[in-house]
């Protein structure tokens, strides 16, 4: 190995360079509960779709853009007003980043009162 | 990121959580949660606690929470990045979680010990730490603090050195992999900007007859 390759290997080994891996179902689960906290019907569809548009650094209407949607529909489904059903196809086809099954299993919230 | 002064990237991050957008403390968790999570172990370090990987990374979590709670007030003309600036609220997170780990009272010893000796507030721990360990009594205390003034050190390098030499003091032996991770900085830029300052505060020491006794502290050792 090159003198290079060895000073990119050892930088790649020293724990600086090293990332501290993400715990995306928790980081999920406070999402939801902090949806829930706004009254949100669906917590766990809110939760997915605010932490796929924070995993790609977008405001909403460049996500909207991004994403082929109408921005007033994202807004309802990061408000929770959306059934998982009305997830579009288009972000529950990016896997490894949200449990669909998980948000798919999340029962309503009971309205609030009032 | 290169350490100095805070990028465009990370400014528009909080400032969408200043305007309460959740969707950017998830941006800032996936690309800031590795120097955070060195924040929250140099806060554990400085309490001399230990937390699994799994409790860390849920604290990583609670400080971008945190953050957003306080994007409003911070700003970038600092120099210092969000969880440097925000280091006591950081330290209250981690005083939280500490406190769910903590043995319950014996309330029968707790009666018949003696009062405790009165100390300073945990929030305030590590900077005063950092100051008592390289200038240990109040006087040499004080005269560091002028001294940083007279060599005008900058904010950031200030918190910098203080941190830099307290690690060296504690032992550390690879004080700028410590401080580089909670700065954000790369660990060259931390060497450098230590030695910068230093050699500043050498000079005012062998120029100036007032700040002479600065030679004699560990800081300058």
């Amino acid at each position: 190995m090159s003198a290079r390759g060895r000073r990119v290997a050892a930088r790649a080994r020293h724990p600086t360079a090293r990332q501290w891996p993400p715990d995306r179902a928790r980081l999920l689960r406070l999402l939801a509960e902090r949806a829930a906290g706004r009254g949100a019907r669906w917590p766990r569809v809110a939760a997915a779709v605010i932490a796929l548009r924070g995993v790609a650094g977008d405001d909403r209407p460049t996500f909207a853009t991004r994403v082929g949607i109408p921005l007033d529909q994202l807004e309802r489904l990061e408000q929770g007003s959306e059934p998982p059903t009305a997830v579009p196809p288009v972000l529950r086809a990016v896997r490894g980043l949200v449990d669909w099954s998980w948000v798919d299993a999340g029962p309503p919230a009971d309205p609030r009162p009032g | 990121m290169d350490g100095q002064g805070c990028d465009g990237d990370l400014v528009e991050i909080m400032a969408r959580m200043a305007d309460g957008d959740d969707a950017a403390m998830v941006t800032l968790y996936e690309r800031y949660r590795t120097p955070i999570a060195g924040a929250v172990q140099r806060e554990l370090r400085h309490r001399g606690a230990r937390l699994d990987r799994d409790e860390v990374g849920g604290l990583v979590i609670d400080v971008c929470l945190e953050l957003r709670e306080v994007a409003g007030a911070w700003s970038p003309d600092g120099g210092a990045k969000p969880w440097v600036w925000a280091r006591r609220r950081i330290g209250n997170v981690v005083d939280r979680a500490l406190g769910q780990h903590a043995d319950p009272l014996d309330e029968a010893r707790l009666a018949s010990a003696e009062a405790p000796a009165p100390v300073g507030r945990v929030g305030d721990r590590s900077l005063v730490d950092a100051l008592a360990r390289v200038a240990p009594d109040l006087e040499s205390a004080r005269l560091v603090a002028d001294a940083l003034d007279e060599a005008r050190i900058s904010p950031r390098d200030r918190e910098l050195v203080l941190e830099y030499a307290y690690e060296k003091q504690a032992g550390n032996p690879a004080p700028a992999t410590t401080v580089a991770a909670a700065f954000g900085m790369k660990e060259a830029t931390v060497r450098q900007a230590f030695r910068r300052a230093v050699q500043r505060l050498r000079r005012l020491a062998a120029e100036d007859e007032r700040f002479a006794p600065l030679a004699e502290l560990p800081l300058l050792a």
